[in-house]
């Protein structure tokens, strides 16, 4: 038998290749055309080029390939053309499209902002991977809420290693000196033990953590930096590592850097370094961290250290019982020291509570009204689906079409929403006070938890608000809906009533936003107006502290600063003063003993204050009655202000009146005898009432201790530049700050800015909000009157009637819903009072002229839909329907 | 009424189709638009082209039994419809009409 020649074959590999990505009703036939060429061309110009030509067709078919599989896979058209579609649909119905979008930003954005403040205040406050596990000890002291143990309870609480896998103590450090950015500022230095950051669950970034041994003496003194401290001193981390810096006292070595973003047990913190060895014999005490023990369980331990170290009758009055917090929870003492030395009185975890509650009900607002806008655009195409439907589409392409449509206004308005977010949340967090920023171990940022929620909202929002709409809209009883191709759309009895519901409900919140709103508006302006007690307009302060180990006495250096600032044209006048408003009240109490009288008067706070001459005039304070002390007079003839005065000589005769301070017992400090009486300065309204101030124009030397502190009184406020420049020119090596007196007092009541603000942001935004509400519903209950109208008209009635038909139901539910909305508010504004700094939460005039903004608000919303009503040809109607 | 829209390979497609009447299969309308417009054609993309006109009812896919004569190979024959056959007029109609009073505008050779 001849052997027949056999033909040359196509390449195996890439027919294989070809075979597997061919989709599978196309393959046979694809493969057989591909077959039949290469025979073809083989036979004509051999094996070799055909071989080659085979490789290119199956090289050029891959993509084409692919996209055939994605097409057939999915049995509809390109998500592509999809999208498309929905644009053109988007496009169409412009106005609404971008209502949708706005809104979804609203909702998106107002959350988001509310979310990342109430995550930094409320519900995360130490973000340590392992901080479940982490426990502190809180207790109520005079001055607020603070987390120290004292030697007794930290021995009692360290030995129980059934409860306690470990405690660490850690404590404030030195604030040195040292070369920043823009010159000399303040570095604040933390002391921790050895293995706190380990038991926090970070570790260093570059370098090695703080180890066993690193604390005893005669070891080489090493630390931990901050990564941005790091970064801006010796530009990059990694450098940073074995280079030395210089604390107050001490070289040190830099043998780690933390991660950046990590705080403890504040913000403020930039260097770390060991606590010291406790020397034999002396006790540890302090703020302690505890790692729970493997199965110990927060809550019982919690009790059976409350009822270790709290025994009844425990002596020790100063410091409040000792309570067991988990780390993630603790509360920081929200009376934080401002950088003046001020109280603030802001209660933010409070605060962000109320604001994430109202965003939450914020954001449920703008997604009904998104369904609103929805339903109604649905109600218009009600007709098409009929016909799309009729032409054989199935009701889920319907609905997948209508989801395209709607993802486009949504996705646009999360993406402003993200961009509104991070915004905010940057003007937030640079609107704090600082004090209260540099309490937070957890920024205010958008970090993975707020793109979650508000991911979260927009997506949930979207699925809740467009689909039922559509599917409602779509229903299969295509011959009612046939029924009923004239220009009105139905809306069941049902269906209307709970609209009135959602929409009375969303006026009560927007009235609700609104009352708040006014009331934080006025109790920050009622704090920023309030009488300071002096003339603050041009008044500036300067501070200057020298660095540790300086040579320069600092007498010598108030001597050249007084007197060169003296000289120059940018001050009026200047004088040195122990303290600066607006400042911390208080200290040690003691008796106050007037001459004349057998029994103390009162107890007193160590109020003497003392000034240079230059003071009274320079602050511009005002004589209420004597005269101001001057150079020639003794230390002990003293101002006092009109709060002394007030408390301790009511008959007014404070004038001329001696008096002591001190124990019952002698030695008392005295006597002093009253010269003036002086307007009262205002420093802070959170401050226990101690009495009062008392001046005492006396020059002690300044000492090394405490900055040097000046007001200066200047031509206008433009000249502290100049001011600044001028001292740091004195004090080059010197830590000087200027500021200006309205600065220091906006520091105070930043708190009210931050919660007028806020709040007043979010009630302009409810404000058209429950505008875009209303037109809705006025607009669907025209659309489902239509008919009933058009009978009305043909019957004769007038444009007055009709107006009323339409009006008529939003009135109902809008004084419904500022009945309610006035209840909510009264019991909201109770809530917030200590916020709100003496203004009265309830007054005739505020809820009078909040119901007239909404009502007009309202009259604006229901205005374009009455006048389409009175529009309404009854004759076309009725021939139509 | 104009017609569904047409894309150029689309046009093509339909082109080669309609010249080759009844007998159009893929090799045939792959080498059909390989040999008057001197593009390479890839099967891949021609199979996806064809399936897509399918779905859009412009073209009528069948697919043939293998046969002895046809070396036991199906072969997927293709045939316009009336509605692709008008898209395709109207398609080439605007063609023309764009391209009339160019002066480079092109004569078939």
């Amino acid at each position: 038998m001849r052997d027949i020649p056999e033909s040359p074959r196509p390449p195996r590999v890439a027919r294989l290749f070809l075979s597997i990505l061919l989709h599978p009703i196309d393959r046979d036939p694809a493969l057989a055309d591909l077959d039949e060429e290469f025979e073809t061309r083989a036979a004509q110009d051999g094996a070799g080029p055909a071989a080659r030509w085979y490789g290119t067709q199956v090289r050029r078919s891959v993509w084409p390939a692919i996209e055939r599989r994605l097409m057939r896979l999915s049995g509809r058209p390109p998500i592509v053309t999809e999208l498309r579609r929905a644009w053109r649909a988007v496009h169409a119905r412009r106005a609404g499209a971008i209502m949708h979008a706005s809104l979804v930003a609203l909702a998106v954005g107002a959350s988001g902002i509310v979310f990342a403040a109430a995550d930094a205040f409320v519900f995360r406050r130490a973000p340590y991977p392992n901080v479940d596990r982490l426990v502190v000890f809180q207790r109520a002291s005079p001055v607020g809420v603070i987390d120290v143990l004292d030697s007794n309870e930290y021995r009692t609480l360290s030995q129980r290693t059934d409860l306690f896998a470990a405690m660490f103590l850690h404590s404030m450090g030195p604030t040195p000196l040292m070369p920043q950015a823009g010159g000399v500022d303040s570095v604040r230095v933390h002391d921790v033990d050895p293995g706190l950051f380990d038991a926090l669950g970070v570790q260093p970034r570059w370098g090695r953590p703080l180890r066993p041994g690193d604390e005893l003496p005669g070891r080489e003194p090493v630390v931990l930096l901050r990564e941005d401290f790091a970064r801006i001193r010796f530009g990059d981390p990694a450098a940073a590592i074995d280079q030395t810096i210089e604390l107050e006292k001490e070289r040190v070595r830099v043998v780690g850097v933390m991660p950046g973003g990590f705080r403890f047990p504040n913000a403020i913190e930039k260097i770390w370094r060991p606590l010291a060895a406790t020397p034999p014999g002396k006790d540890r005490m302090g703020p302690a961290v505890a790692v729970l023990a493997p199965d110990a369980d927060v809550t019982a331990v919690s009790t059976l250290v409350e009822g270790l170290v709290n025994p009844p009758g425990k002596p020790g009055a100063s410091l409040g019982p000792v309570h067991l917090v988990p780390m993630g929870k603790a509360q920081k003492d929200p009376r934080a020291f401002t950088n003046s030395g001020a109280f603030t009185s802001f209660d933010a975890p409070r605060l962000f509570m109320m604001l994430t509650a109202v965003a939450i009900c914020l954001a449920a607002i703008v997604w009904l009204n998104v369904a609103g806008l929805t339903l109604a655009s649905a109600l218009e195409r009600i007709r098409i689906y009929s016909l799309q439907s009729v032409l054989g589409a199935t009701r889920a392409m319907l609905v997948r079409a209508s989801v395209f449509e709607h993802a486009i206004p949504t996705a646009a308005g999360a993406l402003a929403g993200v961009g509104l977010a991070i915004w905010g949340t940057s003007a937030l967090a640079a609107a704090l006070p600082p004090a209260l920023g540099s309490l937070l171990a957890n920024p205010i940022d958008i970090d993975y938890r707020a793109a979650g929620v508000m991911a979260a909202i927009a997506i949930t929002g979207a699925i809740v608000t467009s689909l039922p709409a559509v599917w409602w809209a779509t229903r299969p009883a295509l011959a009612d809906r046939l029924r009923h191709t004239g220009p009105s759309a139905t809306m069941s009895r049902t269906q209307l009533a709970a609209r009135y519901v959602l929409m009375t409900g969303q006026i009560s919140l927007t009235v609700v936003l609104l009352v708040l709103a006014v009331l934080l508006v006025r109790a920050y302006v009622a704090r920023r107006d309030q009488d300071k007690g002096f003339d603050s307009t041009a008044l500036a302060t300067i501070e200057v502290r020298q660095p540790a180990g300086t040579s320069r006495k600092p007498a010598e250096l108030d001597r050249e600063i007084l007197s060169r600032l003296q000289a120059s044209s940018a001050i009026e006048s200047i004088a040195r003063t122990g303290r600066l408003p607006p400042g911390l009240r208080g200290g040690n109490a003691a008796d106050l003993w007037i001459e004349g009288r057998a029994t103390p008067a009162g107890q007193v706070a160590n109020t003497h204050f003392e000034v240079d001459p230059e003071y009274f005039q320079t602050m511009g304070i005002r004589l209420l009655a004597g005269r101001f002390t001057t150079v020639g007079d003794s230390p002990n003839q003293v101002v006092v202000d009109a709060a002394f005065a007030r408390r301790f000589f009511p008959n007014g005769d404070a004038v001329g009146a001696r008096y002591w301070t001190g124990r019952p017992e002698p030695p008392k400090t005295g006597p002093y005898e009253i010269v003036g009486v002086a307007s009262r300065l205002r420093l802070d309204t959170s401050q226990v009432p101690m009495g009062g101030d008392v001046y005492v124009v006396h020059r002690t030397l300044p000492t090394a201790a405490a900055p040097l502190s000046y007001v200066v009184r200047l031509p206008s406020t433009d000249r502290l530049a100049d001011v600044a420049a001028l001292a740091r020119s004195i004090a080059p090596d010197s830590l000087v700050r200027t500021r200006l007196m309205e600065d220091r007092y906006a520091e105070v009541y930043g708190d009210s800015r931050i919660a007028a603000g806020l709040t007043g942001g979010f009630a302009l935004i409810a404000l058209p909000v429950a505008m875009v509400g209303l037109y809705g519903v006025t607009a669907v209950i025209v659309a489902s009157r239509t008919r009933e109208i058009g009978i009305r008209l043909a019957l004769g009635a007038g444009k007055p009637e009709i107006r009323r038909l339409v009006i008529g139901p939003a009135m109902r539910f809008l004084a419904a819903g500022v009945i309610l909305g006035v209840v909510m508010a009264v019991l909201a504004s109770r809530s917030i009072e200590s916020q709100l700094h003496g203004v009265k939460p309830v007054g005739p005039a505020l809820y009078g002229a909040v119901a007239i903004a909404t009502g007009i608000t309202a009259f604006i919303a229901t205005w374009r839909p009455a006048q389409r009503a009175m529009r309404i040809d009854p004759i076309t109607t009725l021939k139509t329907e | 009424m104009p017609g569904p829209f047409l894309a150029e390979f689309e046009l093509y497609v339909m082109l080669a189709v309609a010249q080759l009447g009844d007998g159009a299969y893929g090799a045939l309308v792959r080498q059909e638009i390989e040999r008057r417009t001197g593009r390479p054609v890839a099967i891949g993309a021609l199979y996806t082209t064809l399936a897509r006109l399918d779905e859009k009812g412009l073209l009528t896919l069948r697919t043939s039994r293998p046969e002895p004569g046809q070396r036991g190979r199906a072969r997927r024959y293709c045939r316009l419809t009336p509605r692709g056959a008008e898209a395709m007029k109207h398609s080439a109609r605007m063609l023309t009409k764009m391209m009339d009073g160019l002066a480079w505008a092109p004569r078939a050779k």
